[in-house]
């Protein structure tokens, strides 16, 4: 016969289903924090630039990669150019073509905005770099 | 690990109970142990953007309960939007135009009294009935248009707030002249930011940055305890910027002809009415930058201080210095500043003139 004392003691060293519950979760936030953490890293490592449409994500793109992205939706048309590590808005059908006129942008705290099409694009902040300013006043 | 999973378990339980709302939905469902309130890490911005009031806003906010509180911004922000707009019908201001009379909320009676408090201060260079003149010059619809003389005189008369009869017993407003039209527009950006940085307060944010299209407010300091920097727009290039203001508790607020503007045969037509005249007022300034604690007199006096010119922006400054600081750019390419902002101001564009 097994004393009290030692049946605790056994217990201890048996997994528990709630042991095994708590292993899995750890072993998904670990999982999570690693897919995070690579993600991350990667948009440290050069600039990128978000396309926000209507507040859904639209794409992400390489300041690297020269390219034109092309976005036609119910309330108009934009044309983005990334050429030379910045980002423009080339072209859009808007009425106030403040979004053309606005040029190139480089900082996460300077997005440029389309009003009329519900069109963002906002440079990714690089955490590698200090900020120059938080914000814009206009 | 038997102790690993009591502290799990009592952190889930310390996370459900937490928020009254959310703890809710926790008993609804009580097979699911799952904290159901995000924590934020308290040195990373969470941000939120929106379009409302015509515009784009960006909120970031510093702490743990950073998602709730902007959450509850956001609510602030739309309910402000639905109460202060001119133009959707079931708004308060909607309905007040169309009657020309009518009881103010509390809220709109505090807009309206602020109001009155600006135009005092300014001489008249803020105007809450200058509605009729916005619209007819197309500036709340984006259909632009001069308008003629003949009209412009016409709407003038409208313009004026001593037809306006109003108690502040009780909030009963009423308009003496048929058409005449009332607008917050001026300052219910100002005010909502206000209000949104005293809700991020209540809701425990100590660090907190917000710009509703591109009037800056900002809580506390960065959470590093740094000031935080708020560039100002160039208005001669609009990829640019004139200098970055360092501050902590403030509004930071500028207007332009540059921000909505539109040509007609060449020449261009910018959104700042004088409201003396009814033409875009052209009195040598590109650009005014209000840095003030009081978020609704900073949004106010940027509009004003651009219609007043220099000069008087000058002269109006020195008899309230204890209420606010400016940065003017002029046509001529010239950059003042008010004493109290320079060492707070930096800028490698042009030589700084400091207004003492």
């Amino acid at each position: 016969m097994l004393s009290d004392d030692q049946m605790k003691k056994n217990d201890l060293f048996k997994p528990r289903r709630s042991d095994l519950i708590l292993i899995a979760i750890l072993a998904a936030a670990a999982a999570l924090l690693a897919v995070l953490f690579a993600f991350g890293k990667g948009h440290e490592q050069g600039t990128y630039a978000e396309v926000v449409l209507n507040g859904q994500s639209y794409g992400i793109y390489d300041l690297k990669e020269d390219q034109t992205i092309r976005i036609e939706t119910d309330l108009g048309y934009n044309l983005i150019e990334i050429q030379n590590g910045s980002v423009s808005m080339k072209e859009a059908d808007c009425p106030d073509q403040y979004c053309v006129s606005k040029g190139a942008v480089s900082s996460s705290a300077d997005p440029i905005v389309c009003l009329p099409h519900r069109l963002v694009i906002q440079i990714l902040p690089d955490k590698t770099e200090p900020v120059s300013f938080d914000a814009v006043s206009e | 690990m038997k102790k690993a999973v009591l502290a799990f378990l009592i952190i889930c339980a310390c996370l459900s109970v937490g928020c009254g709302k959310q703890s809710d939905m926790v008993r609804k469902d009580p097979e699911i142990s799952q904290p159901q309130i995000e924590e934020t890490d308290p040195s990373e911005p969470t941000s939120r953007d929106l379009f409302a009031m015509d515009t784009f806003m960006t909120l970031t906010a510093y702490g743990e309960n950073a998602l709730q509180a902007l959450d509850a911004a956001e609510d602030e922000i739309l309910r402000l939007d639905e109460l202060l707009s001119t133009g959707k019908e079931e708004s308060e201001i909607f309905r007040l135009n169309q009657d020309g009379e009518g009881t103010l909320s509390e809220e709109s009676a505090y807009l309206y009294e602020r109001s009155l408090e600006v135009n005092e201060l300014t001489d008249g260079a803020f105007d809450p009935m200058i509605y009729p003149l916005m619209q007819a010059w197309g500036f709340t619809t984006h259909e632009y248009a001069v308008p003629a003389p003949e009209e412009l005189a016409g709407l003038l008369e409208l313009v004026d707030l001593s037809a306006v009869s109003y108690s502040d017993k009780d909030h009963h407003i009423s308009f003496e002249k048929n058409k005449m039209e009332i607008d917050f527009g001026g300052i219910a950006k100002g005010y909502t930011s206000a209000r949104v940085v005293s809700i991020l307060k209540e809701q425990g944010i100590n660090h907190a940055v917000i710009s509703l299209g591109g009037n800056v407010q900002v809580l506390g300091t960065k959470p590093d305890g740094s000031l935080w920097k708020v560039a100002i727009r160039d208005p001669e290039n609009v990829s640019g910027f004139i200098g970055v203001v360092q501050v902590s508790d403030k509004a930071v607020i500028t207007s332009g002809g540059y921000e909505r503007y539109f040509e007609e045969n060449g020449k261009v037509y910018h959104h700042i009415l004088d409201p003396k005249t009814g033409y875009p007022a052209e009195t040598g300034l590109l650009s005014v930058t209000i840095v003030s604690e009081d978020g609704t007199l900073a949004d106010g006096l940027s509009t004003a201080l651009y219609v007043m010119g220099l000069e008087l922006a000058e002269t109006l400054w020195r008899e309230n210095r204890d209420l606010f600081e400016a940065v003017f750019v002029t046509d001529s390419g010239k950059l003042y500043i008010t004493e109290g902002l320079e060492k707070e101001f930096l800028t490698d564009r042009y030589p700084v003139n400091v207004i003492r």
